[in-house]
Order: C-alpha cells, then sequence, then structure tokens
C-alpha cells in the first residue's frame, strides 16, 4: 500500500537575486513498511523535499498525499494532526537543552495534552526501545551525539506516527556510531512496521539499510529504483557521481581498459579475483572495491585494470563471465 | 540620618523591584510577539511586527528626563500624584518595558531554529511553541537579562529623585549636588553600588543553577 505519494512536487524560493527553483516536478511513491532512501549531493533538495512532505515549507505546486489525504489543502488544525503521523529526525538532533531525556521523549505527547503520567510511562518504554533506559535523566549536553540521536528517535516514536523522516540524521556522527544508529532504525522498521526515509549525501548509508532509493540531483529526481540494481547499474550521471566518489576512479598504472565487476549472490562469496590472477599467473589492478551487505546479500563492486595484453584480457573477461559475474567496461 | 538612608533604600528596592515587574508585564508580551512575528518568526506578521518595533525605538529613543516630565499627566492620571515613589513607578516602566521588549527579543532569537521547527514537525501550534520551547529554552539568557533590565531601571530610579520620587538617588542629588555635603552622596553611591553588585551576582547565579546546558 502506498503511504505517502507525490505529484508533480514544486518548490521555487524567491530571493532578491532571482529565484531558486530548489524542487521541480517530483513524483515518488513509497509503500507502507519500507526503508526509501533520498540520496543527493550538497544542496540538491534534498532537505527542501522532506521539508515539503511535512509541509514545513509550503510546495510551490504540487501534491503530497499521506495516507489517503491531501496534505498541501489542509487547514492548519487538520495539518497539525496529520503532522504527529509523520515524525522527523535531523543532523543536528534538535532536542530541547533545557530538558531531559525523559522530557524530551514527553514532549510531542504533552503537545496532544497527554496526561503526564501515561505521556512518562511511553517515555520510558522509547528510551528503552532505543537502549537508553539508565540516561532518562540526563540532559542532552549530558549525552554523546549518538545517543542524542537515540533519544530524537525515542521522541519521533512517541505519537505512534507512519513515517519517519531522517535528514542526514547520521552525517553528524562517526561511522560506528552511525552504523549502530541504522541498526536501530532497521531493528524499528521491522518491529513496528513503520516507514522510514532516509535522506543523505552518503552512499554507504543508502547501501547498508534502503530497499530502494531515489537519486536527487539539481531538484530533480534522476533515476529511482532498487537500491542495488542502482548501485550496480547506475543509469544517470548523477547516481554514477555517487557511486564513484570524487578521485576514486583515478588511476596512476599504465595497463589496458577497465572493467567493473558487480557481485550480488553468491558469487561474492568466493575470492573471484584472488583466483584469477592465479590461474593467469598475471596481476591486475584493483582500481576501486567496494563491498556491502545488503539484506544479508554480500553485495558490491569493484573496478579493475586488465592486463595491456588484449589476448590475455580477453580470457579474462571470460573467465569472469563463466563465473556469472556481471561485467560492465567503463569508459574514461 | 541612618534612618533617612535606610528609608532611601527601602525605596529604591521598592520603585526598582515593582517598576521591573511592571516592565515585564507590558515589555515580555511585547517582546515574545516581536519575534514570534518576525521575518522568520513562526507566525510572521510583517504589518504588526513594523508597528511594535517602530513604537519601542520611538520610547527608547526619548531621554528618561524628558519622559519623566512628558507624561506627568498621564502619571497623575493613574497614580493621582506625581510625586513620590509610587508615582515614578509609572515613567520608570513606561521607559523600561520597551527596553525589555528589546531584552526579551533578543534572548528568544537565541533559541536555536532547529529546535522550533522539531516542534512544528510534530504539529506543535505557535502558541504551544512559545510556552513550551521558546520561553524554557531561553530561559537562563531571559533571567540575565532580566538581571541587567532591573539594574538599569535602579540607574533610572536614581533621576526620578528629580520629581520627588525619593529613593537614594534623590538623597545623593540633594545632599551632593544642593547641600555640598559630599561625604553623604558618597556614601550614597557606595551604597547604590554595593546593591547593584548584589543583584548582579544573584542574577547570574540564578541564570547558572537554572541553566540545564551548564551540567
Ligand atoms: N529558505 C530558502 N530560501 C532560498 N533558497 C533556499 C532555501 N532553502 C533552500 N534553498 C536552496 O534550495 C536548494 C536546495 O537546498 P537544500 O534542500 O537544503 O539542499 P540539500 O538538503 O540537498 O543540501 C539550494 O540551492 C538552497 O540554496
Ligand atoms: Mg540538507
Amino acid at each position: 500500500m502506498t503511504v505517502l505519494k507525490l505529484e508533480g512536487l514544486t518548490k521555487t524560493f524567491e530571493g532578491k537575486k532571482g529565484n531558486v527553483n530548489a524542487l521541480s516536478d517530483i513524483n515518488i511513491e513509497i509503500e507502507e513498511g519500507e526503508i526509501f532512501g533520498i540520496i543527493g549531493m550538497s544542496g540538491a533538495g534534498k532537505s527542501t523535499l522532506v521539508r515539503c512532505i511535512n509541509l514545513l515549507e509550503k510546495p510551490t505546486s504540487g501534491s503530497v498525499v499521506f495516507d489517503g489525504k491531501e496534505l498541501t489543502t489542509l487547514k492548519k488544525k487538520e495539518l497539525a494532526a496529520e503532522r504527529t503521523k509523520i515524525s522527523m529526525i535531523f543532523q543536528q538532533f534538535n532536542l530541547l537543552m533545557q530538558r531531559t531525556a525523559l522530557k524530551n521523549v514527553c514532549f510531542p505527547l504533552e503537545l496532544q495534552g497527554v496526561p503526564k503520567k501515561e505521556a512518562e510511562k511511553k517515555a520510558r518504554e522509547l528510551l528503552a526501545l532505543v537502549g537508553l533506559s539508565d540516561r532518562e535523566s540526563s540532559y542532552p549536553v549530558q549525552l554523546s551525539g549518538g545517543q542524542k540521536q537515540r533519544v530524537a528517535i525515542a521522541r519521533a516514536l512517541a505519537t505512534d506516527p507512519k513515517v519517519l523522516l531522517c535528514d542526514e540524521a547520521t552525517s553528524a556522527l562517526d561511522p560506528k556510531t552511525t552504523r549502530s544508529i541504522l541498526e536501530l532504525l532497521k531493528d524499528i522498521n521491522k518491529k513496528l512496521g513503520l516507514t522510514i526515509i532516509i535522506i543523505t549525501h552518503e552512499m554507504s548509508v543508502v547501501q547498508k539499510i534502503c530497499g530502494r532509493v531515489a537519486v536527487i540531483d539539481g531538484g530533480h529526481i534522476a533515476e529511482v529504483g532498487i537500491t542495488s540494481e542502482i548501485f550496480s547499474r547506475p543509469k544517470s550521471e548523477a547516481a554514477r557521481r555517487l557511486v564513484y566518489p570524487d578521485g576514486q576512479m583515478e588511476d596512476k598504472f599504465e595497463g589496458g581498459d577497465l572493467l567493473r565487476l558487480v557481485f550480488d549472490g553468491p558469487s561474492a562469496q568466493e575470492p573471484i579475483v584472488a583466483n584469477m590472477v592465479l590461474e593467469f599467473g598475471e596481476a591486475v589492478n584493483i582500481i576501486f572495491a567496494n563491498m556491502q551487505d545488503i539484506d544479508g546479500i554480500p553485495t558490491g563492486q569493484m573496478v579493475i585494470r586488465l592486463p595491456k595484453n588484449e589476448d590475455r584480457a580477453r580470457d579474462m573477461i571470460r573467465y569472469l563471465q563463466n563465473k556469472k559475474i556481471k561485467i560492465e567496461e567503463v569508459r574514461e | 540620618m541612618a534612618e533617612m538612608i535606610m528609608d532611601g533604600i527601602l525605596e529604591t528596592l521598592y520603585m526598582t523591584i515593582v517598576s521591573t515587574i511592571l516592565a515585564y508585564v507590558f515589555g515580555l508580551p511585547l517582546g515574545v510577539l516581536l519575534v514570534v512575528s518576525g521575518k522568520n518568526g513562526i507566525k510572521p506578521m510583517p504589518t504588526i511586527n513594523v508597528i511594535i518595533s517602530f513604537i519601542v525605538n520611538v520610547f527608547r529613543s526619548i531621554p528618561f528626563l524628558i519622559l519623566l516630565v512628558a507624561i506627568i499627566p498621564f502619571t497623575r492620571f493613574i497614580v493621582g500624584t506625581m510625586l513620590g515613589s509610587t508615582a515614578a513607578i509609572v515613567p520608570l516602566t513606561v521607559a523600561a518595558a520597551p527596553f525589555v521588549a528589546r531584552l526579551v527579543e533578543t534572548s528568544l532569537s537565541e533559541v536555536d531554529s532547529g529546535v522550533v521547527e522539531a516542534a512544528e514537525s510534530m504539529g506543535a501550534g505557535t502558541w504551544q511553541i512559545i510556552r513550551k520551547v521558546l520561553l524554557p529554552e531561553a530561559k537562563p539568557s531571559l533571567i540575565n537579562n532580566a538581571t541587567v533590565a532591573t539594574i538599569t531601571i535602579l540607574g533610572y530610579s536614581a533621576m526620578a529623585g528629580f520629581t520627588g520620587g525619593g529613593g537614594l538617588g534623590d538623597i545623593a542629588t540633594r545632599y551632593g549636588l544642593y547641600k555640598f555635603d559630599t561625604g553623604t552622596m558618597w556614601l550614597v553611591v557606595v551604597i547604590i553600588v554595593v546593591i547593584v553588585q548584589i543583584m548582579q551576582e544573584i542574577g547570574i547565579r540564578i541564570a547558572k543553577v537554572t541553566d540545564n546546558r551548564m551540567r
């Protein structure tokens, strides 16, 4: 079932120095219970898009249909009610600095007029869910970045939302903490069936957690699809730039053509490149490698430079084809 | 003599404290309105914002002594007389409220806009954001600025002696300026300095212990 549908969404900021078309003709459908990624470079329009979803920003045109309701035409009161079902977490956590962890989680319930006792009971359960039971009376300054984001997640879950929007929620965190927060989100997605939308500029975040992803570039959706497919065969220029971040394709070695190997499924478990090198007795240069675990399947890609000798190169390609590896020549 | 100075201290404290409270009664809502109705506020209302801002600026530009004299009819209308400490509270409040409004505006604008946005994303209304986000999050800064306001009003209250307002300022002026009794004058000045010091210290302490960012 579709929980969120964006249709022909555009957003233009009017400024003194002219207008900025931050979003143009965005069409996305997000299914209930999925973890959907929105990836793009800085300035691509990700934050604007996510802010248009809960109407913190009013779209210039187009529609936002959430749970069967058109949000752009709702009155203020009705919109406030819908917003409690679309929670949001942020890069800077945005906790109330003068409130304890527990009181931060109580905050959205207080807004709804839930009695204090009841709110605190729920808040405690949620702090337990995010693994922070022992820190309920800590103030945000006393918590690490990862802990603050956990409190923010607990707070976001307090109103039993249908959708959780995460705008660069891990971008201020170190890799280890990022991983643990992503694990937590995955966990919550499984446990509660919550739809999660992950906004990020980092491919690795999308790879770790998102089933589907939309690539946004210059306010346009460049492509939408299953993460592993976009990752293995990026069609758009924007997606390609994200899959191969700057500089990682540079190659100082002499040699033949570049070949991209895409591993998904069982083949990744066998050390194919190593075996190939042994079999041919000739080295290949690994220019770029990135292996990830996507939904339990070892997935990844590697770019290698084939030997100059064309016959040898052709034999190697045939070897890899026999091993059922997806290969693709890379244009330089 | 000692009795006169004691009375002076009490009168000064009375004028200062009551005027400060009244200045906040009017200034706090004005300050909140300035922030809320501002361009980046939670409920932008450009016309209201410009009007309030203009009125506040006008009152803040009038030198206190002139204001004191200019509003004598108004003071008489409210209190029934223009003499005494109670009468002085009227001009003190009129002069301080716009100042307080600006102080409150400054404190509230320091609140992280991300936190306000988070509250909005949870469906918080304007009033809820003011009460549950802006004011509590700005509390330490509000308290610090309240100290500034109190001390400024104390300073103004000295001038209220001019129209028979009483208090320490009145004594210092009478003895120093008219009777050339500089000894008494300096004694009174020292007392004022001590009161200011104590107020400042109390203000800083309260701001500190109530600030949960300082743990
Ligand atoms: N309030 C605003 N006023 C004017 N321009 C804005 C505003 N917010 C964002 N923009 C512009 O819209 C574009 C997209 O910004 P944003 O959505 O923040 O990108 P991202 O989150 O992908 O980095 C940028 O060019 C930015 O300068
Ligand atoms: Mg952004």
